[in-house]
């Protein structure tokens, strides 16, 4: 019970100090969700672009403006590592390993959502057009959301545990964060692609990004186009336990337990 | 109170095996202040982190009331404050969001925590720099946060490692003072320093280490009368250069066997 209530209180702390950010969030996800009106509903369909591709291409933009969001928060964790050593205070709070690496991956989760909502928001009124094909249901939409901003979490949280400081700084970006975003579908659709590179796409399916982006879109166009929500929910289940387990095991090494 | 038995800890440094401290046994006892004692290297601060958690021993066991302090971390963290040498503390957070939190960390209702946090602040005279970012702070003030933050859950134990390193003298006396109360009030108090004045003034007991071995592990008065020396200094000196000729004459017995 002690151990659950610091845990708490500790989710507490970083949605506390989110809530500070959230009118910057507002105003971020505006600016955001209207860029990607201009470019994906005005600018492509006009060069000649299939309007088919429009919600997909919001969508996958949607999770890659998502990725800096994490790892602006990984960096927080590589930095307090090498420098301030808050990390050490908390491990000596009445609380196991294996929950302060699930208030480490959950409150990014929940930080990141928080950045998205309004980036959603604004983008589902402006591409409200796009989005009439069969509209799912919002909690569908969120769970597939929350269970890919969490097994993205854990498996980065995993590396900043793993690796040294000088390494996330020099790598992490280039070895960590791109290849989930250029080899997760974040601009084409999984179909298509397979169309066109058949080995290349086989290959997006060992990322957990490409089920997070494909639910999406099948649950904002209802198209069986898409990888169905029965398949992405599964995966991204099953990479959020490996992220998970793989974080406390680097946690745990890098603490010297 | 503390009892730290046969404690071992041993690391893996470029495929050599470094042991930090080997068969370390001592005790804590409640409402002393114990100083570990020691030059650079010595494990100090191991044997501090090993006490408060933040590392596993290789080897031995820590009792606490005569329990294993493994048997439930849980439990033992939450009768224990640790004040590590580079303050810690929450970057995000002002001086009183730092100890509000850490209040309800430990189980502290809201209300308890505001009112425990506002009475740290007034103890430890922080209460102009309550709204201030932990950046805004100088070193002596960053510190007596981290040592309030420490005491907010009402610990039983306090581990102070190197608290005054790098601070002005008037603010050492000052957390001298702060020091001395806290044992006053019943608190075991485990201060790592390598400043013989400071553990001349404050320490009932004394442990000094060398190379992650104990050398010695007594009162400190006793420890004067069986060296029959006046002075800490004099008897760390003795200990330890000891130590460093026994040392010395080791390695020149294994070189000239060697040649």
């Amino acid at each position: 019970m002690r151990e659950f209530i610091c845990f708490i209180r500790l989710v507490q702390r970083d949605l506390y100090i989110l809530k500070s950010y959230f009118f910057q969030f507002l105003i971020e996800g505006g600016i955001a969700a209207g860029c990607f009106y201009l470019l994906y509903a005005c600018f492509l369909p006009a060069m000649g672009m299939t309007p088919r591709f429009v919600p997909a291409m919001f969508m996958g933009s949607l999770v890659s403006n998502m990725i800096p969001v994490i790892f602006s928060s990984l960096q927080q964790v590589a930095i307090d590592l090498e420098k301030h050593r808050y990390i050490e205070y908390i491990a000596t709070l009445p609380i196991s390993n294996a929950l302060i690496i699930l208030r480490f991956i959950l409150s990014m989760t929940l930080g990141t959502l928080i950045c998205w909502i309004p980036v959603c928001g604004c983008g589902a009124l402006l591409f409200h057009a796009f989005l009439r094909e069969s509209p799912g249901s919002l909690s569908t939409f969120l769970i597939i959301a929350f269970l890919l901003l969490f097994a993205v979490c854990a498996i980065t949280t995993a590396i900043v545990f793993f690796f040294s400081y000088t390494w996330f700084n020099s790598y992490m970006w280039v070895c960590g964060l791109m290849p989930l975003i250029f080899f997760g579908c974040e601009i084409v659709p999984w179909r298509d692609a397979y169309r066109v590179a058949p080995y290349l796409a086989t290959l997006f399916l060992l990322n957990p990004v490409t089920y997070g982006i494909e639910g999406m879109r099948s649950v904002i166009t209802g198209s069986p186009h898409y990888i169905p929500t029965s398949v992405c929910i599964p995966v991204l289940l099953l990479w959020s336990f490996i992220g998970y387990f793989g974080a406390l095991y680097s946690f745990n090494k890098r603490m010297g337990r | 109170m503390i009892e730290i038995r046969h404690i071992a800890k041993y690391y893996t440094a470029r495929s050599h095996i470094v042991k930090a401290l080997d068969d370390v046994s001592l005790t804590v006892h409640k409402g002393r202040v114990h100083a570990l004692l020691g030059v650079n290297g010595a494990g100090k601060s191991t044997l501090s982190s090993l006490i408060a958690t933040l590392h596993p021993p290789t080897r031995g066991d820590i009792l606490y009331e005569g329990v294993s302090i493994y048997a439930d971390l849980a439990q033992y963290r939450s009768i224990l404050g640790f004040c590590p040498q580079r303050p810690n503390l929450d970057q995000y957070l002002t001086v009183y969001e730092n100890l509000l939190f850490a209040g309800k960390y430990h189980g502290l209702s809201h209300t308890n925590a505001t009112v425990r946090a506002q009475q740290l602040l007034s103890n430890f005279h922080l209460k102009p720099y309550a709204h201030a970012t932990i950046a805004a702070l100088s070193g002596g003030y960053r510190q007596r946060v981290s040592i309030a933050r420490a005491l907010v859950h009402h610990p039983q134990l306090l581990i102070l490692d190197e608290p005054t390193v790098g601070l002005d003298p008037h603010i050492r006396y000052q957390l001298w003072d702060i020091i001395r109360t806290l044992r006053n009030s019943g608190i075991a108090i485990i201060l790592t320093t390598h400043y013989l004045d400071e553990a001349e003034a404050l320490a009932d007991d004394v442990s000094i280490l060398s190379k992650g071995t104990l050398l010695v592990s007594d009162t400190l008065a006793s420890l004067k009368q069986t060296h029959a020396l006046e002075k800490l200094e004099a008897l760390f000196l003795k200990l330890v250069c000891h130590e460093e000729e026994k040392e010395a004459q080791k390695d020149s017995g294994q070189g000239n066997t060697r040649a």
